[in-house]
């Protein structure tokens, strides 16, 4: 056996550990699961035998993709490019990208409670304070599209158009989702804009996905960068 | 044990971590009446994160306070004290929103965080009678009864005396077929009414009907029109496909609709094609929507012409049948180089044969200069 090897034995303790942390999270989840959704009975003291049941509503959200990290990388200056552009759908110029990492999923949200939805979204900071650089050439843009087909619907309860000028806003209702074409972050403070009007509960439709789009120009200050988006969802009735 | 033994725990421990983060607040709505000077304790319960921040927003945020035992802790019930003004203008419908919020995401380059609010309304009655209708006209099957149901909700300060609604029955070109009432009732300021009225629709025809609901309160009168349908166990087959390729497995779509206002289980179809015959899969068809079945029809040896197509959909042991038409056309031809002839002009053409010859000639003098070396 060659000395680098793992032994035997270290393998059984591996192989115990992966045991007890997979009882451990089952465990975890079976005991979780139940605070989501509370039923409570009550029976009553009539001789009828009526049963007062009552079901709480509960309103939850969930990314289940909730951090996208291209890397860390450069900008390739050679031939003249001034920038690199990287997005969650796998953009990851090669000429003019030095060491990026290509991401293809983009952040996915999921409404996972009883309640139907509307979801606003802003970020922490804009392309000028998240890239910095030179104004005119860095970008920090985001996309809103429906992950699991009529996921969102408009305010009129119908499926909407989906197009690249579907901006959405609180006067448009024709709209279930959007922005459907590469936006600029909304920074200026929460909630954010409206992303989708009712995001729904059932199963199968629940979930949208927010890509994002960076520009990074070829004076952007070397540093760690760092940005948050925050999704807030609203109980409609 | 070894440090590799501990990286790969360590490994595994982070894979472990989950990446996905939740927040959620139970109840997710709630409505209550307003009352002057009323204070109201509501609970919460904040679920999912480790870490969970509260807050109140909206237009009566200011007359509430939370009550957190564990600010910024993990899921764990809470309160909010709700104060309500003697007076609140304007009157209408008024909201506090009970929000929660997990902590931002650590060490991500973007990283993203949630945040829930559960409204609470409370609407401020307005002076006088203001009368609001909620009406519901479901569809039936045939000789089933229909259940309209209207409520009637007096968002003002005072009583409506005597409200009293009549429901008129349309069939779908609007000629008027029978009328149904119910008896007034009075409506105290800040309540609702509610009327049920049965239709029995024995002896009517399956069909879209129009239900319009007329409600009078002393001078004033308020209506609404709903659609609704008596349905009939049938499904019809409304479109199929109409063309194919020849020399190749065609896609083969069936477009059927539901007349029924139950479920259909599985809705399947059986196309014959001169001698072929092939079945689509199974599909489960709701109350009154269409769908669609696709199976695929082998036309490698059928050659281009108009052939005869019968279409047979099995349901609820019966079947929808129909006959038509289905035109085979010429295969499209993919030249060696993937490219659809006719698709291309001869300067691509040229331009692929000097590509070729340019490849040829490099490896011819790659080759030579190898052997000239041995």
């Amino acid at each position: 056996m060659a000395k680098d090897d793992i032994s035997n034995k270290s393998l059984a303790t591996l192989l115990v550990v992966a045991i007890v942390v997979s009882i451990g999270s089952t465990w975890l989840v079976l005991n979780k699961a139940p605070g989501l959704l509370t039923i409570t009975g009550l029976q009553s003291s009539t001789d009828i035998g009526t049963v007062d049941l009552e079901i709480e509503t509960v309103g939850s959200i969930r990314f289940a993709v909730n951090n996208v990290t291209f890397g860390r990388g450069k900008v390739n200056t050679t031939a003249g490019n001034d920038r690199c552009i990287l997005d969650t759908n796998g953009t990851n110029q090669s000429s003019k990208c030095i060491n990026f990492t290509a991401v293809t999923s983009p952040f996915q949200l999921e409404n996972d409670g009883s309640q139907n939805a509307s979801v606003q979204l802003f970020f922490s900071n804009d392309a000028d304070g998240f890239i910095g650089g030179d104004s005119s050439i860095n970008d920090y843009r985001y996309v809103v599209d429906q992950n699991e087909t009529d996921s969102c619907r408009n305010n009129s309860g119908g499926t909407g158009e989906p197009s690249a000028s579907c901006a959405l806003s609180a006067d448009n209702i024709e709209c279930s989702v959007g922005p459907t074409g590469w936006a600029a972050v909304n920074a200026s403070g929460g909630p954010g804009n409206i992303i989708c009007q009712v995001l729904l509960p059932d199963n199968l439709a629940d979930s949208i996905t927010v890509g994002v789009n960076i520009s990074i120009p070829f004076n952007s200050p070397a540093e760690v960068k760092i940005s948050t988006l925050t999704a807030t969802a609203t109980s409609v009735p | 044990m070894s440090i590799k033994v501990w990286a790969i725990l360590l490994l595994m421990a982070l894979l472990l971590v989950s990446s996905v983060s939740a927040i959620g607040i139970s109840p997710a709505i709630k409505t209550l009446e307003y009352k002057p000077g009323a204070t109201y304790m509501l609970e919460f319960r904040a679920l999912g994160a480790n870490t969970i921040d509260v807050y109140t927003r909206g237009d009566l945020a200011q007359y509430a306070e939370i009550i957190d035992s564990d600010p910024g802790g993990g899921p764990r019930s809470f309160r909010v004290q709700l104060i309500l003004p003697d007076k609140l203008e304007p009157p209408g419908k008024r909201t506090l929103l009970v929000g929660v919020i997990e902590s931002a995401p650590e060490a991500s380059q973007i990283g993203a965080r949630a945040a829930y609010q559960a409204p609470v309304f409370i609407f401020v009655p307005y002076p006088g009678i203001y009368l609001e209708m909620e009406f519901a006209a479901p569809s039936v099957n045939v000789n089933e009864s229909v259940n309209f149901s209207i409520v009637l909700k007096n968002r003002g300060t005072d009583t409506v005396p005597a409200v009293k609604p009549t429901i008129q029955i349309s069939d779908s070109n609007r000629v008027p077929m029978t009328v149904l009432d119910a008896p007034a009732i009075k409506i105290p300021g800040s309540s609702e009414g509610i009327f049920r009225i049965g239709w029995d629709t024995r002896g009517y025809k399956a069909g879209p009907y129009f239900a319009n609901v007329t409600v009078r309160y002393g001078q004033n009168t308020m209506s609404r029109e709903l659609p609704f349908r008596i349905g009939v166990q049938i499904l019809t087959i409304l479109n199929h496909t109409t063309e194919a390729k020849a020399g190749k497995i065609n896609p083969f779509d069936i477009f059927v609709r539901s007349e029924w206002n139950s479920a259909f289980d599985s809705v399947f179809g059986t196309v014959t094609i001169g001698d072929q015959s092939f079945n689509t899969p199974t599909i489960n068809l709701e109350p009154f929507r269409d769908g669609m079945l696709r199976g695929y029809w082998d036309a490698t040896r059928v050659k281009p012409g108009i052939y005869d197509a019968e279409i047979t959909v099995s349901y609820s042991d019966t079947h929808a049948f129909t006959t038509g038409k289905i035109t085979v056309a010429e295969a499209e031809v993919e030249s060696p180089t993937g490219a659809i002839t006719g698709g291309f002009g001869i300067g691509a053409r040229v331009a692929v044969a000097l590509v070729l010859a340019v490849i040829a000639g490099v490896i011819i003098y790659i080759r030579r200069r190898r052997e000239q070396y041995e």
